[in-house]
């Protein structure tokens, strides 16, 4: 008994079974049903998309690990999930082959030539390739980036690729598979620029459905109505399908960004699970959705900015907000790491989306938004950290 | 008073913070303390406290009953240690201790009597006893914190004039995982403890105390209720169920809602806290003129047979507890006291001290293999001092010590919660103590450099 040698380690002695890799795979898990929805709407290219952004995440991972000699971590999922959120904000008519290239090679493997020298597949792979090398690795791997690596990406192939990045979507109306198959699968507009570009014509008084309107309301009634007649004529006079469509995923937009009561149902799982802290997604999306109604619109020529305006559901559920707010601002690394800092900096990317919706030159402003506050982040987490206890005692109760 | 869990008079009390690593007290909660024989030899240290070391007072060959001084308090902060068997004095020796390195230690063989001391262990009429006698018996008895900080019991009990105590807690707590000997003494032996705060309330001059017990020991906290009904001036709390409540600051915390000031002490708020075995044990030594030569310790853990509690001998040695515990193979580790703060050990040749609450054999080690801090923030959450001990490892790690001081690295209680809620599996506790180190290093460093530049002059 008594020459039994023993390990020797400080305390604790036990640990809690939560782990890195069991996050981010359980992550990636919660995820995956926002990507099925996409591919079962949007068909193969959003398949094919994932597929690109996720070989382009976790290959670039393991390249940059073994060629600087670290220890090579893809197997934790941290790079699959970054892959996966990095698809699931862009738009799947990016990698989409030229129609007339589809309609003459048939079958998986014409599909595949298709794709190799009809499309442009190595745009996400590039966005991969900077998100995990310059957005990640760069600053030391997991754990040391300043800004959420799959919306550097994303940011990265907006501003390299433009007009494929905010240009092309895929026109939901017409996927057919299994390939997109007719002439006018892609289209120039989500429902959010559709707006946007409804709302300029107008205060210039060239939105022809407003023609002789003095009623600023009414304009912003009419251009609301015009969004839903050109991108959903059935939806027309049915509010409940048209709000049904952003519920269930069915519009066009960001690949993982459409289907919203997956998106929330994963958030209160991850709410559940602790692994995201609640007031980081209520506050972004509050402060968002608010002041995208409250916030001053000018819809016509000669009369003052309409107050209040704004369509709530509309703002909630439709462009990044709720993926941005559930997925991405609340990742662990790029998000402040009190409470405290948590309410600040979602209330701080919803000021930044609203501001950038209704004033901004883009559609949407969740990624710009959340990029901003990451850089923010090591500056809130000093201004709120915790009263350490037995400290400023006036403050504490005291007898 | 006002604090957050007054408002909410349905919720049982607790601190801010913390978390909830299993419990495992299932092992040995429902086996009644078992009176483990007198060994044969027994290994006593001469410091089984914090503060001054013992000095000897028997030589080698003398002849010593049980309960009889073997060796004297070395100071104020310092109490001494008795001979927890009959025999003869076999060695002074240095041998293994439980803090790393060696101690001094001396080595009984029993004579098989297992005798008392004339006058020890007999009832005795202290009702008339003023504060300073109570103390001085308390002291006399060796007495340190039998909840596993030992610290001599008499200095606690002998609050300056200016800081009143208001309040006495006894700590029935118990919230390390795997320990149940706190709870078999309240469950089988609540008189000892009820008497004895009773006796810690008259040497402070206190008219309130409060027993605290978590929520998972219902039997316990009846049992304490039960013996307590008489006593006016003493009740039993339920608490809920949190680790560290135990922990002073917290139980202070959860119990009476006060903040004991950074770098001060409970006496700062009005409050002791003592735990229910040094409350049994101040009982022995004022009412029983019995000093501190046997404990409760609970043998457990995966890697023992029969998980079990002991009523022990001091200096015994650890093997002859695993002996009779049983231990399995694969034991990877061997730790005294709780999982969470307790001190592992390289080898069972050590003995049961004052301080020993528990022997765990754990058949798990961790590696050690760490990765980056993924701020996720459940360290910020879950640390009772409210510090973000995620930075503090990162500044230990860049040997940043003066930013960890000026980051209240000197306010963490070691309490374990942010190394146990970690994904990243970072060793934060060890990185806090080495800073800690780091700091005393520097200090002294600076006091013996000023102290050189003075001499010089």
């Amino acid at each position: 008994m008594s020459d039994l040698r023993f390990a020797v380690s400080t305390s604790p002695h036990i640990k809690d079974r939560e782990n890195i890799p069991r996050i981010m795979w359980r992550v990636n898990l919660i995820l995956a049903p926002a990507a099925i929805v996409a591919v079962i709407f949007f068909g193969w290219t959003a398949a094919l998309m994932l597929a690109l952004c996720i070989a382009g995440s976790v290959g670039t991972e393991a390249l940059i690990q073994k060629l600087v000699g670290k220890k090579i971590t893809v197997n934790d999922g941290s790079a699959f999930l970054t892959g996966m959120l990095l698809a699931m904000c862009v738009s799947p008519a990016i990698v989409q082959p030229t129609q007339e290239v589809v309609t003459k090679y048939q079958g998986p493997l014409g599909y595949t030539l298709a794709v190799v020298f009809a499309s442009n597949f190595y745009v996400p792979l590039i966005g991969a390739f900077f998100a995990i090398a310059f957005a990640k690795q760069m600053f030391g791997g997991l754990g040391c980036n300043i800004w959420n690596p799959a919306l550097a990406g994303r940011a990265f192939m907006l501003a390299a690729y433009a007009l494929l990045g905010t240009g092309v979507w895929t026109n939901i109306e017409n996927v057919k598979y299994p390939n997109q198959q007719t002439a006018s699968a892609t289209t120039g507009a989500t429902a959010r620029a559709e707006t946007k570009k409804n709302i300029a014509l107008a205060r210039d008084g060239k939105l022809e459905a407003a023609k002789g309107e003095t009623d600023s309301r009414r304009v912003m009634q009419i251009i609301r109505e015009e969004t839903i007649k050109n991108k959903a004529p059935a939806a027309k006079d049915n509010k409940l399908l048209w709000y049904g469509r952003f519920l269930i995923g069915y519009r066009d937009g960001s690949l993982g960004e459409t289907c919203s009561l997956w998106l929330i149902i994963g958030g209160i799982i991850l709410i559940a699970l602790k692994y995201i802290d609640w007031r980081v997604p209520v506050f972004y999306i509050g402060t968002a959705v608010f002041l995208g109604w409250l916030l001053p619109v000018k819809v016509l020529p000669d009369k003052p900015p309409v107050w209040m305006a704004g369509d709530p559901l509309f703002d909630a559920m439709s462009g990044g907000l709720l993926l941005g707010a559930f997925f991405m601002a609340t990742d662990m690394v790029t998000s402040p790491i009190t409470r405290k800092g948590n309410i600040i900096f979602g209330i701080g990317c919803g000021l930044l989306t609203a501001v950038i919706r209704v004033y901004g030159g883009y559609p949407e402003g969740v990624c710009y938004s959340i990029l901003l506050m990451n850089t923010a982040v090591p500056l809130i987490d000093r201004f709120t950290r915790p009263r350490v206890f037995g400290t400023k005692l006036e403050a504490a109760a005291q007898r | 008073m006002s604090h957050a869990v007054a408002d909410n008079p349905g919720r049982l009390k607790t601190f801010p913070g913390g978390t909830h690593p299993a419990e495992k007290k299932e092992l040995s909660k429902d086996r009644p303390i078992e009176i483990a024989p007198p060994p044969e030899r027994v290994y006593i240290p001469l410091s089984q406290h914090i503060g001054a070391p013992c000095k000897a007072v028997v030589d080698k060959g003398a002849a010593v009953k049980k309960g009889q001084v073997i060796g004297e308090a070395g100071g104020f902060v310092s109490v001494p240690v008795h001979a927890s068997i009959s025999g003869t004095v076999a060695a002074i020796e240095k041998r293994p201790s439980i803090f790393g390195g060696l101690i001094s230690c001396v080595v009984i063989d029993s004579d098989g009597k297992d005798e008392w001391l004339e006058g020890c262990n007999k009832p005795v009429d202290h009702s008339r006893w003023d504060a300073a006698a109570i103390r001085r018996k308390v002291a006399e008895g060796g007495l340190a914190g039998m909840g596993g900080a030992t610290f001599p019991t008499h200095v606690k009990l002998s609050p300056p004039a200016d800081k009143p105590i208001d309040t006495v807690i006894i700590n029935g707590v118990e919230c390390e995982p795997y320990l149940t000997c706190d709870y078999r003494l309240m469950l089988e032996q609540p008189r000892r403890i009820v008497d004895g705060a009773e006796i810690i309330l008259r040497a402070v001059g206190c008219n309130r105390c409060i027993i605290a017990v978590e929520a998972n020991k219902p039997d316990a906290c009846e049992a304490m209720k039960k013996q307590a009904g008489g006593h006016d001036k003493i009740s039993v709390e339920m608490l809920a169920v949190k680790y560290p409540q135990g922990a002073e600051k917290q139980l202070i915390k959860a119990l009476l809602g006060r903040e004991v000031p950074s770098g001060g002490l409970p006496m700062d708020v009005g409050a002791l806290v003592h735990n229910v075995g040094t409350a049994a044990a101040v009982y022995d030594a004022v009412a029983l003129n019995k000093p501190v030569i046997e404990r409760v310790v609970t043998v457990t853990g995966e890697g023992v047979e029969r998980p079990s509690n002991f009523l022990v001998r001091i200096g015994t040695p650890l093997t002859t507890l695993l002996e009779k515990a049983g231990t399995k193979p694969g034991a990877q580790k061997l730790v005294l006291g709780g999982p969470m703060m307790g001190l592992a050990q390289y080898t069972a040749d050590l003995p049961v001290t004052k301080g020993t609450s528990g022997v765990l054999m754990l058949l798990e080690a961790y590696s050690g293999d760490y990765q980056n801090c993924i701020r996720c923030g459940r360290c910020v959450q879950g640390c009772p001092s409210y510090l973000v001990p995620s930075e503090l490892s990162m500044m230990a790690e860049a040997r940043e010590w003066e930013m960890a001081r000026e980051s209240n690295v000197l306010d963490c209680i070691e309490c374990g919660v942010c190394t146990y809620v970690c994904p990243a599996k970072r060793p934060i506790v060890h990185l806090v103590k080495l800073t800690k180190n780091e700091l005393l290093r520097i200090k002294k460093e600076a006091e013996a450099k000023k102290k050189a530049a003075e001499s010089r002059k």
